[in-house]
């Protein structure tokens, strides 16, 4: 993952919760309140014209009732025969365009179509995991349908390279953060994505203005966070939080997986209570995660 | 060295300097396209003290400073606060007794540093003046834009802060 976009996308969000603000929705009230002052004036300025409007066509009535059937029949016939004048013409000009300039409509629909088919297909993809997976669960062991679904996918051709992209799941990064300061507890992450603080902090953040815009217990805890190709995954603990930052498709089945991993983690390797969050913790717990993380990766063989 | 992490928040009434005294202390400047924070900013500095080092996550929120209207995540779990007032603007500093009140209820623990800001902007009579009407004595008087005090303010939080750790 590139480590800049998921610190900027949690900034993105940030943002976004900026512009609830009440001093944004203020000044938003005054700018109204300075936009209808405009409007008035604007309404005179064209109440004014429409009545020099009026005046110049009460005087101009004759000269227009005697030109008005000519237009209205010009318009009649072209409605009818536009295609018999001009068909040729305009067939003939779009063909050019697209001839001359093949490389800028490639370059202008390929990534409007790649997001779409891209999108298409991880939701198809995600149903239809989930169904697989609602089969097979109860007869073979979670490792092995993801097994046969790689075999499956081996050696596809090249239009289907997306589907076997989107399928790919990794666990880029997962933070152990303190609930209520936000303070970074242990991480893990397949990138080296620096400004790890930051990301604790910022999604310490967004859940809880996420609990505020909600009124919370009603909806319990934000528990993923989906931001363009990665979800989050939070699992909550009593003194904190895990935050799992996921690309590819997966399942329900998957995350409950993951949930009981975290579960069976945090209750073995992060302390109940937590007094400092100093380096000794820090190190202890990100060493335990990373193991942790790589124990369940190589159990789904991803 | 053993290194700890705090979470640090600015409070403080609208545009006292709040923004400004972090991108001082942090990236040693003064912000010159000023913008008005309205959400939540996140940056950190660690400082070494006493063989520590202290990472201080610090907490920027923007908008209207009516504290009441604050959200709660925004207090909790901090260690210490920076309570910033403009010296130039007696409505910023009419309400700190209750202000400082406020926070101290709501963070029993956590050491709270009050810094007048703006110093640039008063000339000695002036500032004189300005400190013979204040509600509570600060701590320190700064100018985020001149650099002056900045570095001093953060660094006692941090002390401060590891007093209460002990
Ligand atoms: N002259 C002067 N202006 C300052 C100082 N600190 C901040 N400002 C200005 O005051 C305004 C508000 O600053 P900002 O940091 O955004 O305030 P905040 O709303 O409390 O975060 C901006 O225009 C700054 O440029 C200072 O020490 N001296
Ligand atoms: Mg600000």
């Amino acid at each position: 993952m590139n480590e800049k976009s998921l610190f900027e996308q949690l900034q993105t969000i940030l943002l976004q919760e900026e512009r609830k603000s009440r001093l944004e929705i203020n000044k938003k009230v005054q700018d109204i309140k300075e936009e209808v002052t405009d409007l008035k004036d604007e309404v005179e300025v064209i109440k004014e014209d429409v009545s020099g409007l009026k005046e110049d066509y009460q005087n101009d009535e004759k000269f227009g009732s005697k030109v008005e059937p000519i237009f209205n029949n010009k318009i009649k016939d072209l409605k009818v025969n536009f295609q018999q004048y001009f068909g040729h013409e305009v067939k003939e000009t779009i063909k050019a365009e697209i001839k001359y300039s093949r490389d800028e409509f490639i370059e202008t629909l390929y990534p409007i179509i790649g997001q779409i088919v891209r999108r298409y297909v991880k939701y198809q993809f995600d149903g239809f995991l989930q169904n697989v997976s609602d089969k097979m669960e109860k007869a073979f062991s979670p490792g092995w349908y993801w097994k046969r679904m790689k075999a499956f996918f081996a050696g596809v051709s090249s239009e289907e390279l997306l589907v076997k992209e989107s399928m790919n799941i990794r666990i880029e990064e997962a933070f152990v953060i303190h609930l209520e300061s936000g303070l970074l507890i242990g991480c893990y992450s397949s990138n080296n994505t620096t400004d790890v603080d930051l990301i604790a902090g910022m999604l310490t953040a967004i859940k809880a203005f996420v609990q505020d815009a909600f009124r919370e217990k009603e909806y319990g805890e934000l528990e993923t966070i989906e931001y363009g190709k990665y979800r989050i995954l939070i699992n909550h603990f009593h003194k904190y939080y895990i935050a799992s930052v996921l690309t590819g498709v997966f399942d329900s089945h998957f995350k409950q997986n993951l949930d009981k991993h975290l579960m069976h983690f945090s209750g073995k390797h992060v302390p109940d209570s937590i007094k400092d969050v100093d380096d000794r913790l820090f190190e202890s717990v990100s060493k335990r995660l990373k193991v942790s993380i790589q124990e369940f990766e190589s159990e789904y063989n991803i | 060295m053993r290194s700890i992490s705090k979470k640090v928040i600015l409070a403080g009434s609208f545009c006292v300097g709040k923004t400004s005294l972090i991108s001082r202390f942090v990236y040693s400047r003064f912000p010159f396209n000023y913008q008005t924070t309205l959400g939540v900013r996140i940056d950190k500095k660690a400082v070494e003290l006493e063989n520590t080092s202290i990472n201080m996550i610090i907490w920027d929120i923007g908008g209207e400073q009516s504290q009441a209207r604050v959200p709660e995540s925004y207090y909790l779990g901090s260690s210490g606060v920076i309570y910033v007032f403009d010296l130039s603007r007696p409505s910023s500093f009419y309400n700190m007794a209750a202000d400082i009140e406020f926070i101290r209820q709501k963070l029993p623990k956590a050491p709270i540093v009050i810094v007048g800001n703006k110093m640039d902007l008063l000339d000695e009579r002036t500032l004189e003046e300005v400190k013979s009407i204040l509600p509570l004595e600060p701590d320190f008087y700064t100018s985020a834009k001149a650099g002056a005090n900045v570095e001093n303010v953060f660094l006692k939080l941090a002390q401060a802060m590891i007093n209460v750790s002990k």
